[in-house]
């Protein structure tokens, strides 16, 4: 019987263990890079380079992540939908300061879209996204020159954000390139984990803790051949924490690449059509 | 020997009564916290629809210079705000609010149609991102509320909580569902 109990939890343990994380349906994973991600192939190599590095800096200094994204087609749905749940499933921007941005792009619907983070609605309200949108990137879009809408765009949004951090621009007519501080070299060695360690981890790791005690305190009895077993309290009830162990943490990078860091957006911005 | 044996029992029986105890806490605390959530969620809707009713006297004094004429389709608008800010219930609320929607996609197509110049307008430009601005917050706020409460059911209707639920008077709670007419957005022309 008690060995039986002791199989029991064990296996219940691991089909916690196994049960499936949560992952917003519909949503490409983002590149390596992060900051661009072009999946509908518009932008040009030297463009992308331009965005990443901008992109780069912006995050070693303020943690803000501005990422693009293009695609062919939203699949039916409405760009702001499509955009928000992009937005919450890559986590963009910093989780205490809610700052990060999404550049979406639809090349099939012809549609764009900034998405702001809940951190950076009042830098970049509604009416100021439209405003960059209608100046900056329709123009160009209309024409079919994403690459240089999007860096038009980029470069804007990115100015604003360190305007509202107090630093220097980082876009310019002649592009950033690469930067020889040595401050961020090491930033990007160490760049790339998500740290946030929320309290769904905790939970799952002294789940799994207590179970690896209980089995190893049923196993090790047998000598003195006690009667009983020990299926501490809680088990059950906090049995709906166990699934999170792997969806609850997110951002689990692969290794270099960049990652959210935990942020959100509550639908901020503005969208225009070309 | 034989008080060892009962011993034993007492001790398997308080341990069989703490994980019960355990169990019960356990699941009643997850429950309130699925529950908060829900109301929390709640509330943000609220504030997104407060704070486009905010926003319509901005709107309205932006295009006064060309709407003077409008007056009926503009009445429309502040009877349908002053009868949000006056909701006295969350289902008055809802009603008032859905009759705002209304009045503004009616009075904004109106104006627009009858002022064509007003697109080029940087103020009503603007005032337009505000206001979509807003109707997209209130679209995500309702979406959070509705999976706040998704999970929320799911937890009273799942064994074993739901025998818990039903002790202690935890209720099913409803999603936001739009109004039949509101199905089919108020397609508002700029």
């Amino acid at each position: 019987m008690k060995k039986f109990l002791s199989a029991f939890a064990a296996f219940c343990f691991i089909v916690c263990l196994l049960a499936p994380c949560s992952l917003a349906t519909g949503v490409p994973e983002h590149t390596n890079e992060f900051f661009v991600n072009d999946f509908a192939g518009v932008l040009s190599d030297e463009d992308k380079a331009i965005i990443q590095s901008q992109g780069e800096s912006l995050y070693y200094k303020t943690q803000a992540q501005l990422v693009v994204a293009t695609v062919q087609s939203l699949d039916g749905t409405d760009i702001e939908t499509y955009a928000n749940d992009m937005f919450r499933t890559w986590k963009l921007g910093d989780a205490q300061k809610n700052n990060g941005v999404l550049l979406l792009l639809s090349v099939g619907d012809r549609k764009v879209r900034i998405e702001v983070g809940y951190g950076l609605e009042g830098a970049l309200n509604d009416s100021k996204c439209g405003r960059i949108l209608r100046e900056y990137g329709n123009p160009s879009f209309s024409k079919n020159m994403f690459s240089e809408g999007i860096l038009s765009v980029y470069g804007v949004l990115i100015n604003e954000v360190c305007d509202e951090y107090g630093i220097e621009h980082i876009a310019d007519v002649s592009d950033a390139g690469k930067s020889d501080d040595v401050y961020e070299y090491i930033g990007s060695i160490m760049a790339g984990d998500d740290d946030s360690f929320d309290k769904e981890d905790v939970k799952a790791i002294l789940t799994v803790i207590f179970i690896v005690v209980c089995l190893l305190f049923n196993l090790f009895s047998r000598r003195r051949r006690r009667r009983g077993f020990f299926f501490g309290p809680g088990f059950f009830g906090g049995g709906s924490s166990g699934g999170g162990f792997f969806g609850g943490s997110g951002g689990f990078s692969g290794g270099g690449g960049f990652s959210g860091g935990g942020g959100s957006s509550g639908g901020g911005g503005a969208s225009s059509s070309f | 020997m034989k008080g060892k044996r009962i011993l034993i029992v007492i001790l398997a029986v308080l341990v069989v009564f703490g994980g019960l105890v355990g169990f019960v806490a356990g699941s009643y605390n997850s429950l309130v916290e699925k529950q908060t959530a829900l109301e929390a969620r709640q509330a943000d809707v609220q504030t997104q629809l407060q704070r486009r009713a905010d926003l319509i006297p901005n709107f309205v004094a932006t295009v006064k210079g060309y709407s003077d004429f409008e007056k009926a389709t503009l009445s429309a608008v502040t009877e349908a705000r002053a009868a949000v800010a006056g909701a006295k219930n969350g289902e008055s609320l809802s009603a008032a609010n859905e009759q705002l929607d209304k009045a503004i996609s009616v009075w904004v197509n109106a104006v627009t149609e009858a002022y064509p110049e007003l697109k080029a307008d940087k103020n009503y430009l603007a005032l337009q991102d505000e206001l979509s601005g807003t109707e997209n917050r209130i679209a995500v706020a309702r979406r959070d509320y509705n999976a706040a409460v998704q999970e929320y059911n799911l937890s009273i209707r799942s064994f074993p909580k739901n025998i818990l639920a039903g002790m202690f008077g935890f209720e099913k709670a409803e999603l936001f569902s739009a109004d039949e007419n509101a199905q089919t957005a108020p397609s508002v022309q700029f």
